[in-house]
């Protein structure tokens, strides 16, 4: 077995026994796993969001590789970029992608986003957040709609006296179950129309 | 009685830190010397196995992964059972993560199931696509159009060089969708996003701590299954007659909770004598 991972190892059993130390009391074991933990969480995700989604899906729309063309205004300012090679490799991104210039909004929104930091110009960040707030809530509005309450209607919608089916049975379907989930539901619902504040 | 009554008012008392070591030293125990205790398949496991049984030999299976470290023990025997059984049946895998740790952890059980058990091609049997940050924007795309998400795989290869996704262009490409969930984005985004508009039959394995707020959908029919926590995959694990880690931590976990219960009872008992007590003075 290789030394960096049996070093990997201890380093693992060494903060998992930092966190649960916290169990006896609060110390410097543990202080150390959580300020670590945070610490690289935070740098995990940025990592893998930028190389993800930000270099591939974003700038990989915005230069690609199938559309390079050295000369052109767009492509000149590509190659200012180019410092960061391994962000920004020679001849353009090559993932994929065609040229999509409309991925500039998301892009600018991002910027702006960031710029919840500074005091002056923070204002601009709600544009970027009321976006992505808008965007999920309509997402959200659809599905939830549709599997939580049409798909639920649809899968409490039953024949109540079936003949087919046992009159009792602890698990599954039965006469009985059924008419436990209808006085469920008639009594569930009713606690909306009838419920008074207890003072 | 009163002997009685003051020795069950010092385990009411008894400090936390002993009832931490307790606890510890029962999870480990029946992990280092297995109990054995009886393993019975419930009928939600029986359904996800028979739903992969009934799928005919070459099928296409989605395979998500959306768990961390935190929940491993309980997600990834789930992961690692429900590869074993695809493979066996020679269906073609396509794994996805919703989560970025998932990326991980969907790597671990490849390179133990496809990889070492196996023996699987790269491409022609299995394709790892990865992770695409976006919650429930990312399940949306790969119902819509899963090649604008996803334009090379986990090793930066390109999706149109891979043999195996050829024809695969979205969500209803696929026959059949297992999700290895532990919250938030997982099965329920995918019963909402993807199963249900397309109708495409989608099981899940999740944390115990979930199975309440998946279990609706199972029961509604908007899942054809879901395998409970760690029993789940213990269940599971026997239905395909390979043994694994969730059947040992299985016996780790239901001494524990009987451990707990004890002292649930203990804790009841020291209050109301002691409550008796204090009425009498």
């Amino acid at each position: 077995m290789e030394f960096s991972t049996i070093l990997g190892a201890w380093v693992a059993v060494f903060l998992t026994i930092g966190i649960f130390s916290y169990l006896y009391k609060d110390n410097p074991f543990y202080k150390t796993a959580e300020h670590l933990f945070v610490g690289v969480s935070a740098g995990y995700w940025t990592a893998i969001f930028f190389w993800t989604q930000i270099q591939p899906n974003l700038f990989g729309r915005l230069w690609p590789a199938t559309e390079y063309y050295a000369s052109s205004l767009w492509y000149k300012l590509y190659n200012v970029f180019g410092v960061f090679s391994s962000v920004f490799p020679e001849g353009g991104i090559a993932k994929g992608h065609d040229m999509h210039l409309i991925y500039l909004v998301p892009f600018a929104m991002g910027i702006m986003m960031l710029l919840s930091v500074s005091s002056k110009l923070s204002w601009m960040a709600r544009w970027g957040i009321a976006y992505t707030v808008g965007m999920a809530a309509g997402l959200r509005a659809y599905g939830f709609l549709n599997s939580n309450v049409l798909g639920q209607i649809k899968g409490s919608a039953f024949q109540l006296v079936n003949s087919n089916l046992p009159f009792f049975a602890l698990v599954g379907d039965s006469i009985f179950n059924n008419f436990v989930i209808l006085i469920g539901h008639i009594t569930g619902l009713s606690v909306f129309y009838f419920y008074r504040e207890h003072t | 009685m009163s002997k009685i009554q003051n020795t069950f008012l010092k385990i009411g008392s008894i400090d936390r830190r002993w009832i931490f070591l307790i606890i510890a030293a029962v999870v480990i125990v029946p992990l280092l010397i297995p109990v054995g205790l009886p393993i019975r398949p419930t009928d939600t496991t029986k359904n996800v196995y028979d739903s992969i049984e009934k799928l005919p030999v070459g099928s296409k299976v989605l395979l998500s992964v959306e768990y961390s470290p935190s929940t491993r023990p309980e997600n990834h025997p789930m992961t690692i059972s429900i590869l074993r059984h695809l493979f066996k049946n020679d269906h073609k895998v396509f794994i996805t993560c919703l989560w970025p740790d998932g990326q991980f952890m969907a790597q671990d059980a490849i390179n133990q199931v496809a990889k070492q058990e196996f023996n699987k091609t790269y491409g022609i049997v299995y394709v790892f696509l990865g992770f695409r940050p976006g919650n429930e924007a990312v399940v949306k795309d790969i119902v819509s159009n899963l090649r604008k998400l996803y334009t090379v795989d986990v090793y930066q290869k390109k999706i149109d060089e891979i043999p195996l996704m050829k024809g695969i262009n979205n969500f209803k490409d696929f026959d059949f969708l297992f999700s290895s969930s532990a919250g938030f984005p997982g099965t329920i985004e995918w019963v909402q996003y993807a199963s249900d508009p397309t109708g495409i039959p989608m099981a899940s394995g999740v944390t115990s701590i979930k199975v309440n707020e998946v279990m609706p959908y199972v029961q509604a029919g908007q899942m054809v299954g879901v395998l409970a926590g760690m029993p789940g995959a213990a269940e599971y694990e026997a239905l395909i007659n390979q043994k694994g880690s969730a059947t040992s931590g299985m016996d780790a976990q239901s001494v524990a909770h009987l451990v707990i219960v004890l002292f649930i009872i203990l804790g009841n008992v020291s209050f109301f004598i002691e409550r008796n007590r204090s009425k009498k003075y």
